[in-house]
């Protein structure tokens, strides 16, 4: 290949007799498969970046005599990160060879033309080996060898050293190896305080070595102390008239590579991995947002749709254990202990279970995946606005479905103070217990509004958990967000991973929240049955009137409404039916024979079991936003509408959706966060649920009349 | 070049945003983030760091962060300006 631009320059090409030829480049660019090719030796060969760790030597016998080729460990710069850049450069440095091969890869032509014009500050002879050319050319590059042949001063020759394709050429293109000729171009303070410094150093690459002393890098051969004082002087000068020396060398030769790889890139026609192309989608400025929510929307979906039938499933268990124990000769207080308390406790923390355990799978697979980071990234700026971080969006957004995995989910964030903040904020996203009281509520007192009584009340409740979260924040001090993020590659998660996570975690849960709920259970019961068979004179029924003085001023002062507070303490899901209970009298359980029980629960596991399966096409249908049409009132909306006024039962639905969160959250707090910080969000949701319902109420008597 | 990708990392952005507004590849921005890595300008970003103090409590992607002491290479690194860094970018601006 001609080199015009060769001839002005200072050439050494030497005789290929007896000269040492040392293979340098970047790491994985095939140094070592080039000198098997050319040598026919076996040197170890690997597809990964660092398989030479050590110097490599191979006889190459020519028609003109023997070359010796050493190959060097892969080396992204000579100012020595690693071992094995430490080896190179001194091996460069300590025992100059006769030629150097510099072996570029095609395909990262840019990144690798660094050291390149390093190595062409050596001012040793040299040769460019472009290999991998047919990947530079499936990546779709097309590069021109002679344009940057031109620019550099030295030989470049094309190769796929794999295949052996230019090997002939290279070892043709040794003689013809120059001292490349172009300069980089640096301040010229800082270039002629390199030529000062370069003038008593008595080495080939003492201008090298100069701009290393001057950048305050090690050279890793020996040097007297005189010389490194006057560099340390030098780069004194230099610093105090604003020159950075390691900034402006590096930033040179960054700009002089991107100059080059310019010159020899005839044309580009990227081609985009997967994750490129998914990321196009996924980060876009305005369709990314959409596309997070989405994903979230999903991983919601397939929890709940495929947790329901299964908790379902646990509740008709129950019911068949209930039957059993009326079917027993057991006096009644004993019978209701075993079924409602006992029973209705365990069933209690079961039923947390399935959602659990469905919706680790999803944060499972989201997390492994690579979805998570970058829906970090995507949350992040709307995240910011509430000084909280990108991830903990997903938690919150989890909050809405159930609050106990979305506290333990605050896991993914590792700053504790961040989960912290939170953690508190959760158990104010309204969770999907929630919706059943105000989807009754919504019905009997604002049938004309209700989807948007409903979705008031999701708004106040993730406005009221941001400003908490905020609050807090802002309590501790929010220097602005910085940084850059790497993404990681999408991957496809083996399901073992998943799952074994995702029981890990559930298994966790029923461990730590599973006796606290129980106890709380029991503790109920025992309100309910004390004096037995007497709800209206029942300690239960005490506790809501002493209550009742409380809530006056939120115009709440039937006892039922006040009692269906204290079960809800232990799970939202109970609120409509002890209120049910309250106004229309319990219903008692049917006894139930054992084969009648048995076949019920068989009935409904191959129920839930097909509900499962019909689940996967439900998931990516369209979800339901508001509640059903109101049917005919029922008996228990009658009694209701009777018993309270719109302006006070949109209080008592705010006040449900604030007070404190249910026993099994409460627990998670705890074991997330300590006893501590679980009472205060306890007192604090209590106060602050007391104080908007308040508020709430005033406004709704101005909007609605008493 | 190198001043620029300083400047770039004011704010919260992937590499491959960055490396497209400063018109190079992924993999040059990488090498020139290594590059800073070794002259000190920038640092990879480790959480609950001692040595973070203040300056992380507030970052939001500090959540992707290696703990500290952790020999295992970050899966989604972050990078941060230093001091020397943002002085740098400062002198430069």
């Amino acid at each position: 290949m001609g080199c015009p631009e060769c001839h002005g320059t200072v050439a050494t090409a030497p005789r290929t007799d007896g000269i040492r030829v040392v293979t340098v480049g970047n790491p994985n660019t095939g140094k070592t498969t080039l000198i098997n090719a050319l040598a026919g030796s076996d040197l170890k060969v690997g597809n990964w970046p660092g398989t030479t760790v050590d110097r490599l030597e191979a006889q190459l016998r020519l028609s003109g005599g023997t070359v010796r080729l050493v190959d060097l460990p892969g080396a992204y710069s000579l100012n020595p990160t690693t071992p094995e850049e430490a080896l190179a450069a001194r091996e460069l440095l300590a025992h100059p060879p006769d030629v150097v091969v510099n072996v570029v890869d095609a395909g990262n032509l840019e990144r690798n033309l660094h050291l390149t014009l390093e190595l062409a500050e050596l001012g040793l002879p040299m040769v460019v080996a472009l290999n991998l050319m047919d990947e530079a050319e499936a990546k779709g590059y097309t590069l021109d060898p002679a344009a940057l042949e031109r620019a550099l001063g030295v030989p470049v020759v094309p190769l796929v050293a794999s295949r052996g394709r230019g090997t002939d050429e290279l070892l043709a293109a040794l003689e013809r190896a120059r001292v490349p000729g172009l300069r980089l171009r640096y301040p010229g303070e800082l270039d002629r305080a390199a030529a000062r410094l370069a003038d008593r150093i008595d080495h080939p690459a003492a201008r090298w070595i100069a701009l290393a002393l001057l950048a305050g890098e090690e050279v890793p051969i020996e040097l007297d102390g005189e010389l490194l004082e006057r560099a340390r002087r030098l780069r004194a000068e230099l610093e105090r008239v604003g020159i950075d020396p390691y900034l402006e060398i590096e930033n040179a030769r960054y700009v002089r590579a991107h100059e080059l790889a310019q010159t020899a890139l005839l044309g580009s026609e990227p081609r985009l991995t997967l994750t490129d192309r998914v990321d196009r989608w996924v980060l876009h400025p305005l369709l990314g947002g959409p596309i997070f929510l989405l994903g979230m929307l999903l991983a919601f979906r397939f929890t709940f749709l495929f947790s329901t039938p299964w908790v379902d499933f646990i509740g008709a268990v129950q019911e068949v254990l209930a039957g059993w124990i009326a079917a027993l000769p057991l006096p009644p207080l004993v019978a209701s202990f075993f079924a409602d308390g006992l029973v209705g406790g365990v069933g209690t923390v079961i039923s947390f279970a399935p959602v659990l355990f469905f919706l680790y799978v999803a944060l499972a697979f989201l997390e492994t995946s690579g979805f998570l980071a970058r829906a970090a990234f995507i949350a992040d700026k709307m995240m910011l606005l509430a000084g909280l971080p990108g991830r903990a969006f997903i938690p919150l957004i989890l909050g809405f479905g159930c609050n106990v995995p979305a506290v333990y989910s605050t896991r993914i964030l590792t700053g504790r103070f961040d989960r912290l903040r939170v953690g508190l904020a959760i158990p104010f996203m309204s969770c999907s217990a929630r919706l059943v009281v105000f989807t009754l509520f919504a019905a009997v007192f604002f049938p004309e509004r209700a989807a948007w009584v409903v979705f008031g009340l999701y708004l106040l409740g993730m406005v009221v958990g941001l400003f908490t979260a905020w609050g807090l924040g802002r309590a501790a001090g929010q220097p602005a967000s910085s940084g850059l993020m790497e993404l990681p590659p999408y991957r496809l998660p083996t399901m073992q991973v998943v799952l074994k996570q995702a029981w890990a975690r559930t298994r966790s849960f029923l461990e730590g929240a599973g006796g606290p709920i129980l106890l709380a259970v029991l503790f109920v019961w025992l309100l309910l049955n004390l004096p037995p068979g007497d709800l209206e004179g029942s300690l239960y029924a005490r506790v809501a009137g002493w209550l009742a003085p409380l809530f006056a001023p939120l115009g709440i002062t039937d006892w039922r409404l006040l009692s269906a507070l204290i079960p809800g303490f232990v799970a939202k899901e109970v609120v409509v039916g002890t209120l049910a209970v309250s106004y229309l009298g319990a219903e008692p359980t049917a006894a139930l024979g054992f084969v009648q029980g048995l076949g019920q629960i068989l009935a409904t596991f191959w129920a839930s079991l097909l509900t499962t399966l019909g689940a996967v096409p439900a998931l990516f249908g369209l979800p339901q936003l508001a509640p059903p049409p109101p049917d005919a009132p029922t008996a228990l909306q009658a009694a209701l509408r009777a018993s309270v006024a719109p302006a006070a039962a949109l209080a008592y639905m705010v006040y449900v959706l604030l007070y404190t969160p249910c026993v099994a959250t409460v627990t998670a707090l705890k074991n997330e966060f300590g006893r501590f910080w679980a009472a205060v969000a306890v007192v604090y949701e209590l106060i602050l649920a007391w104080v908007l319902a308040w508020g709430v109420y005033r406004l709704a008597l101005l909007w609605l009349g008493g | 070049m190198l001043r620029r990708v300083l400047a770039e990392l004011e704010r919260p952005q992937t590499l491959a945003q960055v490396a497209a507004r400063v018109g190079v590849e992924p993999g040059v921005l990488w090498g020139m983030l290594e590059t800073l890595q070794q002259g000190g300008y920038v640092g990879l970003a480790y959480s609950e760091s001692p040595a973070c103090g203040t300056s992380c409590a507030g970052c939001s992607l500090k959540n992707l962060c290696p703990a500290v002491g952790s020999e295992t290479p970050p899966p989604t690194p972050v990078w941060r300006l230093t001091v020397k860094g943002r002085a740098a970018l400062e002198q430069g601006l």
